[in-house]
């Protein structure tokens, strides 16, 4: 039970420290996402299949963040980079899309209204992972 | 109840690791109990279940739900402690706050949809 980097201060790996926090949310976002997208895709994809493709492909963003983030290697922090960078763009342009142009997606998504059916958190979650990525940034 | 559990979970294992604790034996105890009361429910669950109980919601979301509830701790318990910190505490109060919230959805599932 010794001191962890992000203790001390100067966090190295993504995983350490506070990451090992940030893992869970982004793991339970991955496993909740890929549901929704599985169940969604099995029962009634015809209903809204543009709505239903984004599901997943959300899902697919969440999996990829947690993976990298959890890895924490100087690689797998430029994957994390992008896919937070990718999940930022996705919460705000599909959160406006959505207050727009409702009938562009009839079924909800993770990123619908900014993620209000998750209590903002999917809003909140990349700009949190982005900051946590640029506290752990390789310095080499 | 359940959920009461959960969230009373969630703050005494916050409350700690905001305090800048390393996981102790008794914070593990108060995980073991939460995991053992999720699955009472699912077991409960499970029987009503096959008893011919009717879930007024989707059937699929609700064993998901029920499946969910009780993974998340072993597992997050398990990544938290491959590096023992306060984060690990507060990593596990943020699973107690999301089981809380599965809880309260799985009641909504089975009586209103």
């Amino acid at each position: 039970m010794s001191e962890t980097p992000a203790d001390s201060g100067s966090p190295r790996r993504t995983s350490a420290g506070f990451g090992r926090v940030l893992v869970v949310v982004y793991g339970v976002f991955a496993v909740s996402a890929s549901a929704r997208a599985l169940v969604q895709i099995l029962r009634d994809f015809d209903e809204a299949p543009f709505a239903y493709a984004l599901s997943a492909f959300a899902a697919g963003v969440y999996i990829v963040a947690t993976v990298a983030l959890a890895r924490g290697t100087p690689r797998s922090h430029r994957v994390a980079t992008i896919a937070v960078l990718i999940e930022l763009v996705g919460v705000l342009v599909v959160g406006a899309l959505t207050l727009v142009d409702p009938d562009l997606f009839p079924r909800d998504t993770v990123w619908t209204g900014f993620g209000r059916g998750y209590g903002f958190v999917p809003l909140v979650l990349p700009v949190v992972g982005l900051w946590w990525l640029w506290r752990t940034r390789p310095t080499t | 109840m359940l959920q009461v559990a959960c969230l009373v979970a969630a703050l005494v294992l916050g409350v700690e690791g905001a305090r800048g604790r390393a996981p102790l034996w008794w914070h593990l105890g108060v995980v073991a109990v939460v995991e053992a009361l999720l699955v009472v429910q699912l077991v409960v669950a499970i029987v009503l279940l096959v008893q011919g109980g009717q879930i007024v919601g989707s059937t699929g979301t609700f064993l998901a739900y029920l499946v969910g509830t009780v993974l998340a701790l072993p597992v997050t318990a398990l990544w938290g402690l491959g590096e023992p910190s306060r984060w690990t505490l507060v990593a596990l109060a943020v699973c107690c706050l999301v089981i809380a919230v599965l809880v309260v959805r799985l009641d909504q599932i089975w009586t209103t949809g």
